[in-house]
């Protein structure tokens, strides 16, 4: 569905992502991964339109994005933000705006089909109980919810997520995150995000691309990505990888450093802290 | 229900509105009863009070209309696109090209061509102002709407700076010239004016409404406005063209009636709420009703004196916008 060829791109003459290929599947779990300062957050806006690129292409269904009209790109492609903008509008207002690529020209008030689908995109993110509050007086978890739900009321095929969870407590985290695997099942919707967290990354990302200095380093499913050696190699850290016991997706644990000094000193020089204990 | 909401505020305005005009038409240095102008509205009277309504005062509380409402419905769409509610018509510097445009025509003596020229001075000036800003903002084919607003409030300066040069080496006559004008006055105007001021203030509301939505969208952001499918850059261009062209003709005609801009949106986004559908027009119609007002306020609150209407918008709104910020816990959130 979503192709990336050869794709070039920064801002002004810095190139910031260099001849990135990658191929999202058409009701795919994606993720973006990758340290600070990688090039996730750009490949995202360039997916996104929000930045052109300097070579290659991006293509939905073979159609060059930049092709697509502003209006037309808008109800197929959708992105959440990290933070939402300080507006005095209620969660319901706000979903609303949602509709506006759907708008006529000579339209100024909403039809009984967008209201419907506005109360439908809340009710499945589970922002009908708080549609009435003004954005501004949302909790973090809150304000995440009511943004996909606004992204969603856009009924769109690529829902774009920059950090969704970025600030979020676990049990938020885990709230979005399923509810947006419950959203590529049942409406079929492609999804590629830009995650922070490899544990969050790798438990729900059916696959993921690790970005490194503006390139790919690794891309496939969690097992072949959250390897130790990839992940030392990609974050020049020591890390241990194991399994989840629940979904056998693979989870990063760090070590701090004197832990590392001790446990050398305890295993001698060839000491090494592998994958799978 | 929202809508109902909406309709019952523009009702209510307009009710307000035409209860000012009626005030505005029945006092004076010859006051006529608002009954009575009510009834010579709509029967006629007698010849004097027929002139006196209808060629002295009816002429101006149009031109009130006109230019409030212009003034008030720029600011509400400059506010909305700039995102900053301290932008107004004025900040952009177009006022200060048409100050500089009518000083030069009185300096030079341009006015004994005909009347019509002081505007149109103006007018070229503000033109200048437009021109400069969109081809200085414009040269990447991005509007940087920060970078704009710089240039307007530097423009703003220099052109000021400029018309004190002029007015430092004019001649009395001309000083009080430029004084007066760049105190703004709604009275005095040729009647074709007052006219074409009408009908371009009704079609830029009408214009204005086809960008409501948009504006609501821009409320969240260019980035987030894009992914909602508004083309930005043209919007941006189309919108900052509109409402400088419309205070050059507010400008050129009325002068430098400060505060309607910055204050009426202010005031309205608090009462109706900040979704560009009802702001625009009742912004309009409060627009229209807070200068008729003053200007009545003006001519006769030192009578036979008349003040200068800007000294009147100046006070009033800015009492009106301190004792709100005051009371409201702040106007600032756009």
């Amino acid at each position: 569905m979503l192709k990336v060829d050869g794709l070039t791109c920064g801002y002004g003459h810095k190139v910031i992502i260099s001849a990135i290929s990658l191929h999202v599947k058409s009701g795919e779990f994606f993720g973006l991964i990758g340290p600070n300062g990688s090039g996730k957050t750009t490949l995202l806006r360039a997916l996104s339109r929000e930045i052109a690129p300097m070579n290659g292409a991006v293509l939905i269904d073979g159609k060059n994005v930049g092709d697509i009209p502003v209006r037309d790109f808008a109800r197929q492609v959708t992105v959440v933000s990290q933070v939402l903008p300080e507006v005095d509008l209620t969660v319901e207002e706000f979903v609303l705006l949602g509709r506006l690529p759907y708008f006529n020209a000579m339209q100024f008030v909403e039809s009984k089909h967008d209201m419907a689908v506005a109360v439908r995109c809340m009710a499945l993110t589970d922002s009908l109980r708080f549609k009435d509050k003004p954005l501004d007086h949302l909790s973090g978890g809150e304000r995440q919810l009511a943004a996909i739900a606004r992204a969603l009321a856009q009924e769109p095929r690529l829902l774009l997520l920059d950090e969704p969870t970025a600030h979020l407590d676990i049990t938020h985290q885990v709230a979005v995150m399923d509810l947006l695997r419950k959203l590529v099942r049942e409406l079929n919707l492609t999804v590629v995000m830009v995650l922070h967290d490899l544990n969050l990354a790798s438990e729900y990302c059916d696959r993921m691309a690790l970005l490194r200095a503006g390139e790919i380093f690794a891309a496939g499913t969690p097992q072949e990505v959250v390897d130790y050696r990839v992940i030392e190699e990609v974050y020049k850290t020591i890390v241990v990888v194991n399994r989840n016991p629940v979904s056998g997706k693979p989870y990063v644990l760090i070590v701090p450093d004197d832990e590392l000094c001790k446990s050398r000193g305890a295993w001698g020089k060839a000491g090494r802290l592998s994958d799978g204990a | 229900m929202k809508y109902a909401r909406w309709a019952s505020w523009l009702v209510f305005l307009i009710l307000l509105l035409g209860a000012v005009m009626v005030w505005s038409l029945s006092v004076g240095a010859s006051g006529i009863s608002a009954a009575r102008v009510v009834r010579i509205l709509c029967q006629g009277g007698s010849p004097v009070e027929h002139s006196i309504i209808f060629d002295i005062r009816l002429p101006r509380i149009i031109l009130g209309f006109a230019v409030g409402g212009c003034l008030s419905l720029a600011g509400v769409i400059l506010q909305g696109l700039f995102r900053n509610p301290l932008v107004e018509p004025y900040t952009l510097g177009i006022s200060g090209g048409a100050a500089l445009g009518v000083a030069v025509n009185i300096v030079l003596g341009l006015s004994a061509v005909g009347a019509y020229t002081l505007p149109v001075c103006g007018l070229l000036g503000a033109g200048g102002v437009i021109l400069f800003l969109y081809v200085s903002s414009l040269r990447t084919g991005v509007v940087k709407l920060q970078g704009l607003l710089l240039n307007g409030v530097m423009i703003s300066f220099i052109s000021s700076s400029l018309v004190m040069l002029l007015m430092s080496i004019a001649s009395s006559d001309s000083l009080h010239g430029i004084v007066f004008w760049m105190m703004g006055s709604l009275g005095g105007s040729d009647l074709s004016l007052v006219h074409f001021m009408v009908l371009v203030s009704l079609a830029s509301l009408a214009a204005g409404y086809f960008f409501c939505l948009q504006l609501n969208a821009l409320a969240l952001g260019e980035e987030e406005a894009r992914h909602l499918g508004v083309p930005i850059e043209q919007v941006k261009k189309i919108l900052f063209v509109f409402c400088a062209v419309l205070t050059g003709f507010c400008v050129s005609i009325a002068g430098m009636i400060g505060f309607v801009g910055l204050v009426v949106p202010h005031v309205m986004r608090k009462l109706v709420g900040s979704d560009h559908r009802i702001l625009l027009g009742a912004s309009f119609l409060a627009g229209a009703l807070f200068l008729i007002g003053s200007d009545t306020l003006a001519r006769t609150i030192i009578a036979p004196l008349e003040l200068p209407v800007g000294v009147i918008t100046g006070i009033v709104g800015g009492s009106v916008f301190l004792y709100a910020l005051a009371h409201r816990g702040g106007l600032s959130h756009a």
